[in-house]
């Protein structure tokens, strides 16, 4: 009979959630005070990047190819609309708003992202 | 004379076996995604219930039989799921196996650090066909992906030993 936990285990488990527990931190960290902008990609290629202010007029990018996706974004947000691709994961992810987070539709190779930039200002020490 | 037809027999049964295990990872990854999705992870994460079997043919079979299952697994969701989630399903299948064939020959894991490997391998994997098919942000996902191969790989390691009679009963008959 094999045996079920070993202590190599447990180290890589450790490991493994350290890793992640780091990453987390020093995003949450990185991100604060940032302005925000939607990156849209396809086929790994940026064809959109604007500013997602918080008074955002809602706007659409359709963005056609063998699986069509439309894009949606208004008051500091970016989503997935609609997408042709047989599961719609890419819809499922939501509407996106804070730093880092990203939406993909594989079928349709077209990614968004929130991303952070920081303000000019903000290097004013005192 | 009599040597060489139980050699058939035994290659015959062989073949038998890896055939039920491989009907059986398809059931599993079908039935899998019948479930609602995992709360508080990306869309699209899964438990990997079908790994169970790959890790089990691995252990007992070889490397060739699991990979061939993981092989299986690929084109079965190249034919009902198209080719992307075909390029995905064959890059985290294969991968998985491989590592998960390689901690058991090292004999310092157990069932479920060996599931916990395996998870972690096929989500790499996949977040790298994702990275380079579309954009290189898919890497903010790397931290959960973690979280989700510690969750998910324990869960595998702990259905295998659970199961593990009935597998070893069905490899044996």
């Amino acid at each position: 009979m094999k045996k079920l936990f070993s202590k190599a285990d447990a180290v890589l488990i450790a490991v493994l959630l350290l890793i992640a527990a780091a990453a987390l931190f020093f995003r949450m960290r990185g991100s604060a005070g940032e302005e925000r902008f939607a990156r849209i990609e396809k086929d790994g290629e940026t064809i959109s990047y604007f500013r997602l202010s918080e008074d955002l007029p809602y706007r659409e990018y359709e963005i056609g190819g063998a699986v069509p996706v439309t894009i949606a974004a208004e008051n500091g947000a970016v989503w997935f609309l609609h997408s042709e691709c047989p599961d719609r994961l890419c819809v499922r992810f939501g509407k996106l708003s804070k730093t880092g987070e990203t939406a993909v539709c594989l079928p349709a190779r077209v990614a968004v992202t929130v991303e952070g930039e920081k303000k000019a200002v903000d290097a004013v020490t005192g | 004379m009599r040597l060489r037809d139980e050699k058939k027999v035994r290659s015959a049964r062989r073949i038998a076996a890896i055939g039920i295990f491989a009907a059986l990872a398809l059931v599993l990854s079908f039935l899998e995604g019948l479930l609602p999705p995992l709360p508080m992870m990306p869309p699209g994460a899964k438990l990997g219930l079908s790994n169970i079997v790959t890790m089990f043919v691995a252990s007992s079979q070889g490397l060739l039989p699991a990979l061939l299952i993981a092989v299986l697994k690929g084109l079965f969701a190249g034919v009902t799921r198209g080719f992307t989630a075909m390029a995905l399903s064959l890059a985290g299948g294969v991968l998985s196996t491989a590592v998960m064939y390689f901690l058991f020959k090292t004999k310092k894991f157990g069932l479920i650090g060996v599931g916990v490997s395996g998870a972690f391998a096929h989500n790499a994997a996949q977040l790298l066909c994702a990275y380079f098919l579309t954009s290189k942000t898919m890497l903010w996902y790397a931290p959960w992906l973690c979280v989700l191969s510690a969750a998910t790989g324990t869960l595998t390691g702990l259905l295998l030993r659970a199961v593990l009679p009935l597998l070893e009963k069905l490899e044996r008959e």
